[in-house]
């Protein structure tokens, strides 16, 4: 009879130990931390991945010259900085023999016809009018500097009055964009 | 005499042989030998497992680490800057090729403007899709200027709808009208460069951002392109060409 009881005693001390400690140690705890090491596995390889692409990124990025993103950010700077704007149209208008007056500015978003930018659209606009006056050649001569202008306007409304002088006046609205 | 089998060779008395009770005890004796493996085998589990924990535990420690360090080693400046010239090289792509240049459509209004007619009024509205609606207003030498002009601009492609509209006759017989059409899109965007008159560059009127802001480096004309021919009215220059 005793030469039973104690293996089956033993027996139980192992069972007891099974279901008591290692089984809800397996599917507890260390579940939870394995999950958690996959999960830090993945974030550092992501990590990785990050820090590859940054200096692939970084390489590109220092193979364009610096004067060509300076220019870029000409093109489309962070702000729509009008009053330079005015300024550098006043210039235009004086080299091209066109004297500028009546600058208003409104919101592009608000503008009769919608700025034309999606909701999730990258830039931002205002619309500059702005009264001209001179020749047609002198105006054709502006508007081409306007045209090609780093930083891009572009003209949605024209408006020309004629007169017996051969000097005319034209009202201009301008969109001007800048990175929002 | 041979003995008979029957007969006991010895008259000491034996003891019966149980071969069934030692059979007994080797089982039971197996029997613990059992349990004990199977309970060294839940140990060395409880033991292997405990093992585990603590492992896991400190692998989870020190990928903690490795990733507060490669957090820290993010520069978001570096993030937004990589991600805002992403944006300005997207944004300054859609901007070029919506660019509107209306030295086109002038260019092309000249050149379908006969000699007979001329402008004195023009409205361009161009709207988000770059397709414009202009309203002109004009005055012809006769009906048959007008009727040609009409004629001239239903052969220019971009020229959409023309309608002219509120005729009226002067006392020296030149017709004064309006005329509005579409334009369409590829009139409207484009590079200005190909047929334009030669532009003073845009520049700021300080030095330091005269580079910056100047996008085409030609040098000021020292007169005034001339309007093409065709834009000049054959009759008096009652209304000056545009």
């Amino acid at each position: 009879m005793t030469n039973r009881i104690l293996p089956a005693g033993l027996i139980l001390i192992a069972i007891a130990i099974f279901l008591a400690y290692v089984r809800p140690t397996l599917i507890g705890p260390i579940a939870g931390l394995s999950a958690g090491v996959d999960q830090y596995k993945a974030a550092l390889t992501a990590a990785d991945r990050y820090d590859a692409r940054e200096a692939e990124l970084a390489s590109e990025r220092d193979q364009l010259a610096p004067d060509a993103l300076s220019r870029l950010t000409t093109f489309l700077p962070d702000g729509v900085d009008n009053v330079r704007m005015i300024l550098d149209l006043t210039a235009l208008a004086g080299r091209s023999g066109i004297s500028l007056s009546g600058f208003s500015i409104r919101d592009g978003s608000q503008s009769a016809s919608g700025s034309g930018l999606a909701s999730g659209s990258l830039v931002d606009s205002v619309d500059l009018s702005v009264t001209a006056t001179g020749t047609y050649g002198a105006f054709r001569s502006f508007l081409t500097g306007i045209e090609t202008s780093l930083r891009p306007m572009d003209l949605i409304n024209l408006d020309v009055k004629g007169s017996a002088t051969g000097v005319y006046t034209y009202t201009l609205t301008l969109r001007i964009y800048w990175l929002r | 005499m041979a003995i008979s089998p029957q007969i006991p060779t010895s008259f000491v008395p034996r003891q019966p042989t149980d071969a069934g009770q030692r059979r007994r005890r080797t089982g039971a004796n197996l029997f613990l030998l059992v349990s004990i493996a199977i309970l060294a085998v839940a140990i060395l589990a409880a033991g292997g497992t405990f093992a585990y924990e603590k492992y896991l535990q400190s692998v989870t420690t020190a990928d903690a680490a490795k990733l507060a360090t490669a957090e820290a080693n993010i520069d978001p400046n570096t993030v937004e800057g990589f991600v805002r010239l992403r944006n300005r090289l997207t944004a300054a792509g859609g901007l070029l090729d919506d660019h509107i240049a209306l030295s086109q459509f002038l260019t092309t209004l000249e050149g379908a403007t006969l000699s007979t007619v001329s402008f004195d009024g023009l409205n361009v509205q161009v709207a988000d899709d770059r397709s414009a609606k202009v309203t002109m207003t004009g005055t012809a030498k006769s009906f048959n200027s007008l009727a040609a002009q009409s004629a001239a601009f239903a052969n220019v492609p971009t020229i959409k709808r023309a309608l002219f509209s509120n005729f009226d006759v002067d006392k020296a017989g030149l017709v004064s009208f309006s005329v509005a059409f579409d334009l369409d899109a590829k009139t409207v965007i484009g590079n200005p460069a190909a047929d334009a008159p030669p532009a003073p560059a845009m520049a700021s009127t300080t030095a330091t951002t005269t580079a910056s802001t100047t996008g085409a480096s030609v040098p000021a004309p020292t007169t005034t392109p001339p309007p093409p021919s065709g834009t000049q009215p054959a009759t008096p220059p009652a209304a000056p060409p545009l």
